[in-house]
């Protein structure tokens, strides 16, 4: 069960990321994809991800800077696709660019987390990304929700 | 039109009147002369009547004396009586063809034919046996003969006076009727005349007065016109001297394209004679590529449209261009005339060529460091954080093998990446202040120094700084800009006081010399050297080391940029160990900003 579909093309970060959310126990419920054209084709099931099983993802974190389809252009895709409008998520980047703060929002999406250069301070981002997505909040109908036996 | 047909028509009225009013007037001229002329010859008349009935007593006067004198001469034999009564005869006579003369009456005529031989027989016994006296006492016969003979005269005088009484009653009550007449028609007709030369007159005098009125309205009308017309030359003049004097070009045209007059500047720009311009199509002047444009602006002019900016080319007489800019008001109904100002843009137009190609590079340069500084953000930071990342994560991994000093190898690496982080988001932001929208508005300086410092204030936790804010005025310009100029010169005060127990921090205003009002922040604290203070607001430049005072040397970059942006001005004085003053001055409010 892959409740958090992790969006992120640089292979260290998915690695830090990762690594923090092994602390967590939340490590192996991670889908992880390299582009936002293959983010896409997860949640809509199309490519090699067509004949995946499971509902929605609780969670999509979503990186901005991707090769073929960044992430603000999934966001964009993912608002306008009646089946996927309501899914959670939530943008992590470098930047703090205002001019992508702005669109972000503009677009919809639920959370937007810099990321620090500090490592501690990053990989607590990321629990507390996770930890508040995938267990504590409640996702729409069709989604992946809590586990039970949490 | 109105005006004057109603003139026309009161003049009509007006001459009807005083020609009624003449004539009835003449007429009863006529009518009392004729009336008096009747009047005068009745009252002839009755004169004459009068005269009748006098002579009329005059022979019975006559008759009655000489009887008289008979009858004394009888009684007395008095000679002298019988003498007076034959000279009486004769004036009887005498008053009898009076008589005669004066009766012209048919009907008295012969009345008096037959007076006449009665009165002969009278006097004929009168003067019968006269020569002697007759005792009448013994001849009574002849007294009653004389007696009856009287009394006949007397009779038929008595008729005659009777119808010529009753002639001159008539007469009188005709002079008299006469006299009513006259007075009837003269006040009648001469009353009349009167009211309709009143009438007319009162019409006169109305029209005279709206007349004056008119005429009134008139001089006024023509004064304003002589003043206008006084206006118009003056302005002529004026007009021509403009014309003539005019930098820009200016020309009279008509639409069978030519020019009619040209300004001297047209000589002046383009080195043609005013002889040579007016004797050619103003069309051959202008630049091939530009004519068909040409055309269709002149067409414009025809339809009545004016033309405002058009530009073309005109041909100089050394072949060369100049680019004009013409501004040609819309003709005036049915006028074919053109007065066309144009302005030499040439010059102009290479400016702005050069600007536009400055703008297009500046515009160019500012998307690449749009771009640069977006990859900045995203790029550059990444892989600090990987490293930074990595090294944690091998100190966790291989922690228990390191000796110390390879773990003090990894924390400065860590502590590398972080400060290498720092500047990365100091810069970035400092690339930003450049880049930000400005949204002017009036602020408060005196109450976001106060906000800034109390919030500073908590991370300055545990020391004591005389913090003195005095009057600040309000300026104008971006709230977020000016707030983090209170917030870099106020920790930088508060930074560089750290090290000093009295520490103290002053927030003011002056006015100086040639700088208005000059905002002022000053610390007791660490001090610079004068000598390089034009160090202080670079980028990264610092006078102290990192271990002295952490930072990494952007803040004040900042500061002046942000100043600056707003078109003002900072500097600093500083003496080492002594503390350090920072100015800057910022449009306050209600200044325009240039």
């Amino acid at each position: 069960m892959e409740r958090i579909l992790l969006a992120e093309d640089n292979p260290q970060d998915v690695e830090l990321t990762l690594t923090a959310l092994e602390d967590i126990h939340l490590a192996n419920e991670v889908v992880v994809v390299n582009d936002g054209a293959e983010a896409l084709d997860y949640l809509l099931r199309r490519g090699k991800h067509s004949l995946r099983g499971g509902g929605d993802p609780a969670v999509v974190l979503l990186d901005l800077k991707m090769p073929k389809v960044d992430g603000l252009e999934v966001l964009r895709q993912v608002r306008g696709n009646p089946a996927l409008k309501s899914l959670p998520i939530v943008i992590m980047t470098s930047s703090r660019e205002e001019s992508d703060l702005v669109e972000s929002y503009r677009l919809g999406v639920n959370a937007y987390v810099v990321k620090p250069v500090d490592f501690a301070k990053f990989a607590d981002s990321v629990k507390q990304v996770g930890l508040f997505w995938a267990l504590v909040n409640e996702p729409p109908p069709g989604s992946l929700g809590r586990p039970a036996r949490a | 039109m109105y005006i004057s047909s109603s003139k026309h028509g009161a003049d009509i009225i007006r001459l009807s009147l005083f020609g009624a009013g003449l004539a009835l007037l003449a007429l009863t001229e006529v009518l009392s002369y004729l009336r008096i002329a009747a009047q005068r010859s009745d009252a002839e008349w009755v004169t004459h009547t009068h005269e009748v009935v006098e002579g009329i007593g005059a022979v019975r006067a006559k008759i009655l004396s000489a009887q008289y004198l008979r009858r004394t001469y009888s009684l007395t034999g008095d000679p002298h009586h019988r003498e007076a009564m034959k000279a009486t005869v004769p004036e009887l006579h005498a008053a009898v063809a009076e008589l005669a003369r004066l009766t012209l009456n048919p009907r008295q005529q012969e009345r008096l034919r037959i007076l006449v031989p009665i009165l002969d027989r009278r006097i004929e016994h009168l003067v019968r046996n006269a020569e002697a006296p007759i005792d009448l006492a013994r001849e009574p016969r002849i007294i009653h003969e004389a007696d009856a003979l009287t009394e006949d005269v007397s009779r038929a005088l008595d008729e005659f006076e009777s119808e010529e009484r009753k002639i001159l009653a008539d007469r009188e009550a005709a002079a008299k009727a006469s006299a009513r007449a006259t007075v009837a028609v003269s006040t009648v007709g001469g009353g009349m005349g009167l009211v309709v030369l009143l009438m007319g007159l009162g019409l006169f005098i109305r029209e005279n007065r709206v007349r004056r009125r008119a005429e009134a309205a008139v001089r006024g009308v023509n004064s304003e016109l002589e003043a206008a017309n006084r206006e118009i030359a003056s302005t002529a003049v004026k007009l021509h001297a403009f014309f003539e004097s005019s930098l820009d070009l200016a020309a009279v045209a008509d639409f069978d394209g030519y020019f009619k007059k040209v300004n001297p500047s047209w000589e002046r720009v383009l080195g043609w004679s005013q002889a040579e311009l007016l004797s050619h199509p103003w069309l051959d002047f202008v630049h091939p590529d530009d004519r068909a444009n040409t055309i269709r602006e002149a067409e414009k002019l025809a339809q009545g449209a004016p033309v405002l900016h058009f530009e073309n080319r005109y041909r100089c007489k050394d072949g060369s261009y100049r680019w004009f800019s013409w501004s040609v008001p819309a003709p005036a109904p049915g006028s074919t005339v053109l007065y066309a100002l144009a302005r030499d843009v040439t010059e102009l137009r290479a400016h702005q060529e050069k600007l536009r190609a400055l703008n297009a590079k500046l515009e160019e340069a500012n998307q690449e460091l749009e771009s640069f500084s977006y990859s900045v953000s995203h790029d550059l930071r990444a892989p600090l954080r990987h490293a930074n990342g990595f090294v944690e994560l091998l100190e966790k991994h291989a922690g228990g093998a390191l000796d110390e000093k390879a773990k003090r190898y990894l924390l400065t690496i860590s502590d590398a990446t972080k400060k290498m982080g720092r500047l990365i988001d100091d810069l970035l932001s400092f690339s930003r202040t450049g880049r930000s929208e400005m949204r002017p508005v009036r602020v408060s300086m005196a109450r976001l120094a106060e906000e800034v410092w109390v919030e500073l204030g908590r991370e300055a936790e545990g020391r004591r700084i005389a913090w003195d804010l005095k009057p600040l005025p309000d300026a104008t310009g971006d709230f977020m800009l000016l707030r983090q100029v209170w917030v870099n010169l106020l920790s930088n005060a508060i930074k560089y006081t750290k090290n000093r127990e009295d520490a103290r921090v002053e927030v003011g205003s002056l006015s100086m010399n040639g700088q208005g009002k000059v905002f002022y922040v000053r610390d007791n604290g660490a001090g610079f050297d004068m000598q390089y203070s034009d160090k202080l607001f670079g980028v990264f430049q610092r006078l102290h080391g990192v271990q002295e005072f952490e930072g990494t040397g952007i803040g004040l970059a900042n500061v002046k940029r942000i100043v600056t942006r707003h078109g003002g001005k900072i500097w600093a004085e500083g003496k080492v160990g002594e503390g350090a003053a920072f100015y800057f001055t910022i449009p306050l409010a209600g200044e325009e900003r240039r």
